[in-house]
């Protein structure tokens, strides 16, 4: 099992790489080139096209071109953004951070809500509940995440006023932990829906094949409670499952993030790509696609890494 | 005497999607207090169910506990009542499995469940009751009682698994234990092993036994008395040593012909035919199709009639007021 | 004295099999929800080709006399949005992007995953190895991200769109194309191929892609609801097709800013892609049961 893990955490170096050079690749599919990239606006003005030139070493063959540009970007050089006029990398960092924060809410609510809803479904199989409770996770997994937002947003927010819906912007000091975890609430739902939805499929089929295991009747015949009928063997036992699912979740749930923040004003790297993407800031867009992937990747890692410590019998 | 427990009219049905299965059909049997029954029947033939039923233990749906009446110890037992049947469960009616090793979750060390049903029924600490476990391990025969406590189900073998299970059956020290085949996913030197222990276990502690299976050389064995089952319903019942010197029941004189047969080495007899479609029964007698005496009158279910000094039978044959010819 | 009682009766002779698209057929068919899907499916398709016939209004005419007006009202069975245009109209004109956006990707994504899944889990050497590489790579960078980066790279429109959402989805039925190749190049019967002399490696294709194509098909399908609503993101970042072209992820982004007092010019385009999402859902279950005898109950 050590090995497989030594095998695992190897294998993220060339992921990283081929991120690397996929990011790069993207600066040089922009019309104009690297140069009209980085500069924006400015690009019509060849003495700064002459200076990024020299800088980036435009001219020289692409190998070195991408050598520079990497050497940079550990650095935590990006260059400056042409929306915002400073620093790239001061940009990314705390936005990462919020990223990251709806992307663990999400996960909660993803965990929890599957949990419950899978196991409270596969106990009261073919029940009313069960019939509307899967009617109404398939009908949130076949929608945008961004709408379901938007309907959370004027359901609860707007109409009932009961919970924030913008102006997260004030994470950027720190605000109390409480202001966090209010705003929290509906971008977190939102997102975690297809999640939790997927969840809550898997958890439900696994608990209706562990109830009817023979150990389980037995914990029955040898007088044990339900609650550890269900919770300490049924539930056990498709724990290595719901784990295995979960890990796979974490990375769509990173990628939801992005769209819900759009919606919420959530001030996350999600945000930060759309405003980059709508203002035409190359610079800054592609170094939050690296940054990004990079997490996501390291993120999966975790996950997976999680898994493995969770669960030693399985690999 | 009472009985120690006395079962009434036990109908049990299942749902299936080709139509409603009868399990098991209006059976009353009642066991006393160290006596030891036999349910002997081919697959299908509900012993399993019925046994399962004795403390309503089978999940209710898919099962359907269309009637019966279960009285254990002068006590009524109803379906619903969880917790008066968690006690009963266990403590009064102890179950040992046909495989052993399934019975166990494969999650948890033996040592870990053990403690968990111990700690449900007994009020000590696991530490207090350690010891005892071992010494039960040990006389159920199992060797290395504590280096089995920290394996896992799928690390023993079957005769292994099946004997930590009669002793943790015993360690709460229940008034019947029913057996659901407990020798038949063994090998033969098990199989011999665990009859024995069972035997002894009986004359040591006065326990009540309940023994299924198909194979009669096994119930008869250890049987005071024996049931015999086909699709569904008691067709012969009595002390086993009359049942087995002369059986009555067209179904028992073919099992048996068949078993002997097996024995001395010649030609085999085997049953004609397979047991019913329990989704599907055919009215009258169940036996029929496969009965070599059958007449006109079998075409309707014949009663469960005494033959004898505590003997029964269900079969027009041998129903006086039935003319046959 | 009888004999004994009644003889078991012969079985009727089993009519001829079915053939099997005859068989997977009929197996849909008793699906209901899949049914309703395709019966959804087709009644859109035909809402979208006869759009201008059927659309009481222009799309992208805006009427300053009718600026959000809710649904349920006289001449407006929708509403209209903020420039007074009627969303029944635009919604018609938008299934149009719709279903190319998720139908042509998932079909270019097809072709090219197959071809890479078949190198890759045919050659277990080098070149087989490498494709098998970059596709990892491929997977490890988010789905959003990655065509949201190569979206805005190369300019918003429906070809854009469509060729981000291809290259994207390609990994995915690739690695399942390449799983199955992988497994069924070591199955006996090929082997049994390659002994016969069919070196060729034409006909072992043959053998592996009657195999793989089934699997290829169903993965399409039951993904092609959620290609949908892919589709949607990027609508509403602004990466599709740019406006006045009604785009129905566009559509939810425009009602954002009157979402306040005119909700329903976001929700209308959603419910249209739940709709169509689900009966892609619903059709893709089905032909997922219809296409894999095992799955199929017996009655």
């Amino acid at each position: 099992m050590l090995r497989y893990v030594v095998q695992r955490i190897v294998s993220v170096v060339p992921t990283l790489i081929g991120v690397s050079l996929v990011t790069f690749a993207l600066l040089h599919l922009v019309p104009g080139g690297p140069a009209v990239a980085m500069l924006g606006m400015a690009a019509s003005d060849p003495k700064a096209v002459a200076a990024v030139t020299k800088e980036l070493g435009l001219n020289r063959p692409l190998p070195e071109q991408y050598w520079i540009w990497l050497k940079r970007a550990v650095s935590g050089d990006f260059g400056m953004s042409t929306e915002f006029h400073v620093p790239v990398s001061g940009l990314l960092i705390p936005k990462l951070e919020h990223t990251l924060i709806l992307t663990a809410g999400s996960l909660v609510y993803a965990v929890l809500l599957g949990l419950a809803i899978g196991i409270t479904t596969a106990l009261y199989n073919r029940s009313l509940f069960d019939r509307l409770a899967m009617l109404i996770t398939l009908v949130g997994a076949s929608a945008p995440v961004f709408w379901i937002g938007l309907l959370l947003s004027y359901l609860f927010a707007i109409r009932l006023g009961w919970l924030p819906a913008l102006g997260m912007t004030s994470l950027v000091g720190s605000s109390s932990v409480l202001v966090v975890l209010k705003h929290l609430i509906l971008p977190g739902f939102a997102n975690s829906i297809i999640s939790l939805a997927v969840i809550a499929r898997i958890v439900r089929s696994g608990m209706l094949e562990a109830l009817v295991q023979p150990y389980v009747l037995a914990a029955r015949a040898r007088g044990l409670p339900r609650w550890r009928q269900v919770v300490v063997h049924a539930f056990r036992n498709i724990l290595p499952d719901a784990i295995n699912i979960t890990g796979l979740q974490v990375g769509f749930l990173f990628g939801g993030a992005l769209f819900v923040e759009v919606v919420f004003g959530w001030p996350g790297l999600g945000d930060l790509i759309y405003s980059s993407i709508q203002a035409r800031d190359y610079v800054t867009m592609q170094a939050a696609v690296l940054i990004v992937s990079a997490a996501f990747i390291l993120v999966n890692l975790a996950a997976d890494l999680a898994r493995i410590a969770l669960d030693p019998r399985e690999v | 005497m009472t009985a120690l427990l006395e079962v009434s009219g036990l109908t049990v049905r299942f749902g299936s999607p080709a139509g409603e299965v009868h399990a098991v059909e209006d059976v009353s049997l009642s066991v006393g207090a160290g006596e030891s029954m036999g349910i002997v029947g081919e697959s299908g033939s509900g012993k399993t169910v019925t046994c399962m039923s004795l403390s309503w233990l089978l999940p209710s749906p898919p099962a359907r506990y269309v009637g019966g009446r279960i009285v254990f110890k002068g006590e009524d037992l109803r379906p619903r009542e969880e917790r008066k049947l968690r006690h009963v469960r266990g403590r009064g009616i102890g179950i040992i499995f046909q495989n052993a090793r399934l019975s166990f979750d494969p999650a948890y060390r033996f040592g870990a469940q053990i403690a968990e049903v111990l700690r449900a029924h007994l009020d000590a600490p696991w530490k207090a009751l350690r010891p005892e476990a071992i010494r039960t391990l040990r006389e159920c025969n199992v060797a290395d009682a504590e280096s089995v406590l920290r394996k896992y189900p799928h690390e023993v073998s079957g005769g292994v698994a099946q004997r930590v299970s009669i002793a943790l059956a015993l360690l709460i020290r229940p008034d019947l234990l029913v057996a659901d085949e407990p020798t038949t996913s063994l090998d033969l030197l098990s199989q011999i092993e665990v009859l024995a222990l069972l035997e002894r276990l009986r004359r040591e502690t006065g326990l009540a036994l309940i023994l299924v299976s198909h194979d009669l050389s096994v119930v008869r064995r250890i049987a005071d008395r024996v049931i015999i089952m086909y699709a569904g319903r008691i067709v012969e019942e009595g002390p086993a040593g009359e049942i087995f010197a002369s059986p009555k029941h067209p179904y028992t004189q073919g099992l048996l012909a068949s078993a002997l047969q097996r024995r001395e080495g010649e030609h085999l007899y085997e049953l004609p035919g397979t047991p019913p479609d329990l989704a599907a029964l055919p009215p009258g007698c169940s036996f029929r199709p496969r009965c070599p005496h059958a007449f006109a009158r079998c075409e309707t279910m014949p009663e469960l009639l005494p033959v004898g000094a505590g003997r029964a039978a269900r079969c027009h044959l041998l129903d006086p007021s039935v003319p046959h010819g | 004295m009888s004999a004994a009682g009644a003889t078991t009766a012969h079985p009727a002779v089993p009519a001829a099999p079915r053939s099997a698209t005859r068989q997977a057929l009929a197996a849909f068919l008793r699906d209901r929800m899949a049914v309703i899907g395709l019966v959804v499916l087709l009644l859109a398709l035909l809402a979208a080709i006869f759009a201008p016939l059927l659309s009481p209004y222009d799309p992208t005419m805006g009427d300053d006399d009718a600026i959000l007006v809710p649904p349920l009202s006289m001449g407006h069975l929708l509403g209209t949005d903020m420039q007074g245009r009627d969303l029944l109209a635009r919604i018609l004109f938008g299934a149009r992007l719709a279903f190319p956006e998720a139908i042509i990707p998932v079909a270019v994504a097809a072709a090219a995953g197959l071809v890479l899944g078949l190198i890759g889990g045919f050659y277990h050497r080098a070149v087989g190895e490498v494709v098998m590489r970059v596709l990892d790579v491929l997977f490890a960078i988010p789905m959003v991200l990655l065509a949201i980066a190569i979206a805005a790279a190369l300019g918003s429109g429906l070809p854009t769109v469509i060729l981000s959402m291809a290259i994207v989805i390609t990994p995915y039925i690739a690695r399942v194309v390449a799983t199955t190749t992988s497994q069924l190049r070591s199955a006996t019967f090929v082997e049994a191929a390659r002994v016969s002399g069919f070196g060729d490696l034409r006909i072992l294709r043959r053998e592996i892609l009657t195999h793989v194509i089934p699997a290829v098909v169903v993965y399409s399908t039951t993904n092609m609801g959620a290609m949908v609503v892919f589709a949607a993101g990027f609508g509403f970042l602004g990466l599709g097709a740019q406006p006045p072209t009604p785009d129905w992820g566009a559509m939810i982004a425009d009602g954002m800013r009157s979402l306040d007092d005119a909700p329903w010019v976001s929700t209308v385009p959603g419910v249209a892609i739940v709709i169509i999402a689900l009966a892609f859902n619903y059709v893709g279950d089905g032909l997922r049961v219809a296409l894999d005898p095992r799955l199929r109950t017996r009655l």
